[in-house]
């Protein structure tokens, strides 16, 4: 009971500063918006039981991943960003997200496991053992894979075009 | 009221990622169809916890996965600002509309 | 019947050397084609490395069948050799067998080939000695001979169709060798699209052998040359298949062999190098169909309606091919005309059953019949290119050589003895008389009067060329070079000898080495008999001709107006307009021909490539000039088209699914 209060107040916060950052008509507002999303996301985690989620969720997304976006904004000159920020494509994209949602609801109203009610949490360590143990080689895959974005994102930036 | 269930997570879910799609749709700005995809992974992520939370057992599949698509979504933000910044010392203009040079 | 012989099946190895005569021309044809446009001298000594290396694989394949006891012998194309039956592959049903037979026939012709073969090669060291493209001469003629030996090697009709395509190639680039004239470059099409007509059946003919009966082991169908005449000995064919087989296999040896009505190409592929012409005469091109219906002779046995039809072709070939030759005043038309004439005698012959004899007169007349054309290359080099006989005349005190060489090679084809065109000639007459002279026999008298046509036009050239009087002057007149006598005195002695050594003093064993008799055919002539009264006959024909000849042309015996009038007038315009034949032709193509290929194409034209072919493309053209504007360059829309579709995917989808939305 308490918990769908919560996650109906949570719920409300994420769709509003969603709309926020697709409609926000400034760069850096926009990420302000998403962080609070962010957040709002984390919280849902925690009334799912799921409390190292919700603290991943912010330390990843909305200390690193956030903070690089707002460096990266800050590294250029800001004011070329705000130009185009009207959106001229809204009827269309409006279609397209709907017909989406429509969808989406349907999907997971028909295809049932929707009366499920009941949530148990899992330990930190769980997921660790688990983690290590039979996620092992993906887990090193993905490190690698993440070591490679970032040198490519350096190369990438870094590069002087030959013109 | 009731209590909480899946079908709560779920839609809350599909509305983040409609709303996602629909800011990937038409914003015009790179940086801002970044967020507009960051939305997305969110909504992918909340389903999954949810899916995870009422009906996988174990309980660790959804976490797992979930880490997994955090790393990739940080590798990706840091790929995609770096292209996007490029784009940006290339043309001095990150405006999807003007970059259509994969037109017919 | 080709059996299975356990004992026999430890094959002599060294026979799988047979195919590096082939091989070995081949590799000749590519080194000289890649030096072709090099300055490089000399060239010409590869060929002829080549060609003594395959006479010692002849002699080497030669010796060892004899030492075999003639026993039939297969061989694969990795040169193991056994003399069973087992396929290389098998596709569907159909069994493959890629790989030599080596019996009497296939040697016969090796060591035609390789002999003729060298010995046009080493003449035409000089005779081409000027010619700028002669390392591209020498690089054609292995490829030709080379074709021709796989033609007589495979032991299977599909290989053969190939090889018998290869030599068509060959004789192609040999005959337009000299493209700078138009009638050479007319010739080469005449031969290759003429010879293609008897192709059609020749493929037609060869799919219906392929593939009408079941074998032994189960295949529907092979190309296996002996497991067809097994099949056809054990009555697996019907009759209108054998039928239609062999007189449709027997067009492509019509095509090849120039019998008549296929025959004009024959006397035009003479714009080629005289050389070519010995060689297209006496080894490589127009023995292919001699060859291979000796080859199929069991299956033409079998068949009455096509064996009839075979030795109605070749007798009308003989006859009319020498009253052509009689009154042709071009010195190598003249031969050609004859090797027609005796090509149609070898036809004649395996028709009448004497498959051995043709075989026997197919190598004596092929060395003769070279040496005749190399000593009108002398002839003509020394003339400088001229051919026309009514020019020449006394040659004979210019050209001691070339003469005596001219002589017998003329006397062995009229058949006089000792001389080897007398013994295989006999033979081919005793095949027709069955061992008793009929005069009501229609085919013997026929052939009687083709001895004496034949002994006429060859008097005729022979004294009108070296013996009558010169009416021209001739500037620097000069015997030929030794490199060119040579090759002509060695033909000579082959030609003389050739009959005697086969006929007279190895009887018995050289002729069972042509031992074709395994395929079992009663009553045919496998040895030289000695017939007094037919020998008389012959011969008595053979000199009367040469008397006639004489008197006719030396002598002027007869006023030449009688020609000119009444009946022989019109019987010589007939002939020298050659029966009219390629005036029927060009009736045949300008008329029929071309008017239904011009509804063809207008059909093909209209229906197949405007509406069957360019319409969809123009149609797709145009639909897709439209749609590429999809392709708008920008993300979002790309974005919401895969929106859109998911969605509808997904609908889809679960519609599939549960049978119901919501």
């Amino acid at each position: 009971m308490n918990s769908l209060v919560v996650f109906y107040i949570l719920s409300s916060i994420i769709t509003v500063s969603a709309i926020g950052v697709v409609t926000s008509r400034h760069v850096v507002h926009a990420t302000f918006y998403l962080l609070i999303t962010l957040f709002g996301v984390a919280g849902v985690y925690v009334i799912l039981l799921s409390q190292f989620l919700a603290i991943v969720q912010i330390l990843l997304y909305g200390g690193a991943i956030i903070i690089v976006i707002l460096f990266a904004l800050m590294l250029t000159n800001i004011s070329d960003f705000n130009f185009q920020v009207e959106n001229k494509h809204w009827k269309y994209s409006l279609v397209g997200s709907i017909l989406f949602f429509i969808t989406g609801t349907i999907a997971f109203f028909t295809t049932g496991g929707n009366t499920v009610t009941g949530t148990l949490g899992t330990s930190m360590k769980n997921i660790g053992i688990e983690l290590f143990s039979y996620w092992g080689i993906p887990f090193e895959i993905v490190s690698v894979i993440l070591l490679v974005a970032l040198i490519g994102a350096v190369v990438v930036s870094n590069t002087e075009s030959n013109k | 009221m009731g209590e909480l269930s899946l079908i709560h997570i779920q839609i809350a879910s599909i509305v983040l990622f409609s709303i996602g799609i629909y800011g990937v749709l038409s914003r015009r700005n790179a940086v801002l169809i970044l967020l507009a995809i960051e939305l997305m992974l969110n909504a992918v992520n909340l389903n999954l916890i949810g899916v995870s939370a009422f009906l996988d057992q174990s309980r660790f599949l959804g976490h797992i996965l979930i880490i997994f698509i955090i790393t990739i979504a940080a590798a990706e933000v840091a790929l995609a600002l770096a292209i996007v910044l490029k784009l940006y010392k290339e043309k001095r203009n990150t405006d999807v509309d003007k970059l259509d040079v994969l037109k017919w | 019947m080709y059996e299975i012989n356990e004992a026999a099946l430890q094959a002599p190895s060294n026979l799988g050397i047979v195919w590096w005569a082939p091989i070995l021309y081949i590799i000749s044809f590519v080194v000289l084609g890649v030096l072709s446009r090099t300055k490089i001298k000399y060239t010409y000594f590869v060929p002829i490395i080549v060609s003594f290396i395959s006479i010692g694989i002849f002699i080497t394949v030669f010796s060892t069948y004899v030492s075999n006891n003639w026993e039939r012998y297969g061989c694969d194309i990795i040169g193991v050799c056994w003399n069973g039956i087992d396929p290389w592959f098998v596709i569907g049903d159909i069994e493959m067998h890629f790989g030599a037979i080596i019996d009497g026939l296939t040697v016969t012709m090796l060591g035609l080939i390789s002999i003729v073969g060298s010995l046009v090669i080493i003449y035409s060291v000089s005779y081409m000695h000027d010619d700028p493209r002669k390392t591209w001469y020498f690089s054609c003629i292995s490829f030709f001979i080379a074709a021709m030996l796989f033609l007589v090697l495979a032991n299977n009709l599909l290989l053969i169709y190939v090889a018998w395509e290869l030599v068509g190639l060959g004789s192609y680039l040999l005959i337009g060798f000299w493209y700078g004239k138009q009638t050479a470059v007319d010739a080469a099409k005449k031969a290759f699209i003429t010879t293609r007509i008897g192709d059609v059946g020749l493929m037609v003919g060869i799919l219906i052998l392929g593939t009408s009966f079941t074998t032994s082991s189960g295949a529907i169908g092979t190309f296996h040359i002996p497991d067809i005449i097994l099949a056809a000995q054990q009555g697996m064919y019907s009759t209108s298949e054998l039928n239609w087989g062999c007189l449709l296999i027997f067009l492509g040896a019509m095509g090849k062999s120039a019998q008549f009505p296929l025959h004009i190409w024959l006397p035009d592929a003479m714009e080629g190098p005289t050389p070519v012409s010995a060689l297209i005469h006496a080894a490589t091109m127009v023995t292919a169909g001699i060859y291979l219906t000796a080859r199929l002779f069991p299956l033409y046995e079998i068949s009455t309606i096509a064996l009839t039809v075979v030795t109605v072709i070749g007798l009308i070939t003989a006859i009319i091919a020498a009253s052509m030759a009689l009154v042709m005043n071009d010195l190598k038309k003249i031969l050609a005309y004859s090797t027609v004439s005796h090509l149609g005698l070898m036809i004649f012959g395996i028709g009448t059953g004497g498959y051995a004899a043709a075989m026997l007169h197919l190598v004596a007349h092929g060395f003769s019949k070279a040496l005749l054309f190399l000593s009108a290359g002398n002839i003509m080099h020394s003339l400088h290119e001229e051919t026309d006989i009514r020019k020449m005349g006394n040659l004979r005190h210019y050209m001691p050589i070339t003469t005596i060489c001219f002589l017998i090679g003329a006397l062995s084809l009229s058949g006089i003895p000792p001389l080897s065109g007398y013994f295989s000639k006999d033979m081919l007459l005793h095949g027709v008389t069955h061992g008793k002279i009929d005069f009501t026999n229609i085919y013997f008298l026929l052939s009687l009067g083709f001895i004496f046509l034949s002994s006429l036009y060859m008097t005729r050239v022979f004294i009108l060329v070296f013996w009558s009087k010169s009416t021209t002057e001739y500037k620097d007149i000069h015997e030929a070079p030794k490199t060119m006598n040579i090759p002509i005195i060695i033909l000579t002695f082959f030609s003389i000898v050739f009959g005697i050594i086969t006929c007279l003093i190895y009887q018995d064993t050289l002729l069972d080495i042509m031992h074709l008799v395994t395929w079992g055919f009663l009553d045919t002539p496998l040895h030289f008999e000695f017939d007094l009264i037919l020998t008389i006959l012959s011969v008595g024909f053979a000199l009367s001709g040469i008397i006639a000849g004489y008197f006719l042309y030396q002598e002027n015996y007869v006023n030449k107006s009688v020609f000119n009038s009444g009946l022989f007038k019109s019987l010589n315009s007939l002939i020298s307009q050659k029966y009219y034949l390629d005036d029927a032709y060009n009736w045949i193509v300008s008329n029929v021909v071309n008017k239904v290929t011009a509804i063809v194409s207008y059909i093909d034209r209209a229906f197949v490539n405007d509406i069957g072919i360019n319409s969809p493309g123009e149609a797709i053209r145009a639909t897709s000039n439209k749609l590429r504007y999809i392709q708008t360059g920008k993300v979002y829309n790309y974005a919401l088209f895969i929106v859109l579709s998911i969605s509808v995917i997904v609908l889809i989808w679960i519609f599939l699914e549960t049978g119901k939305i919501l």
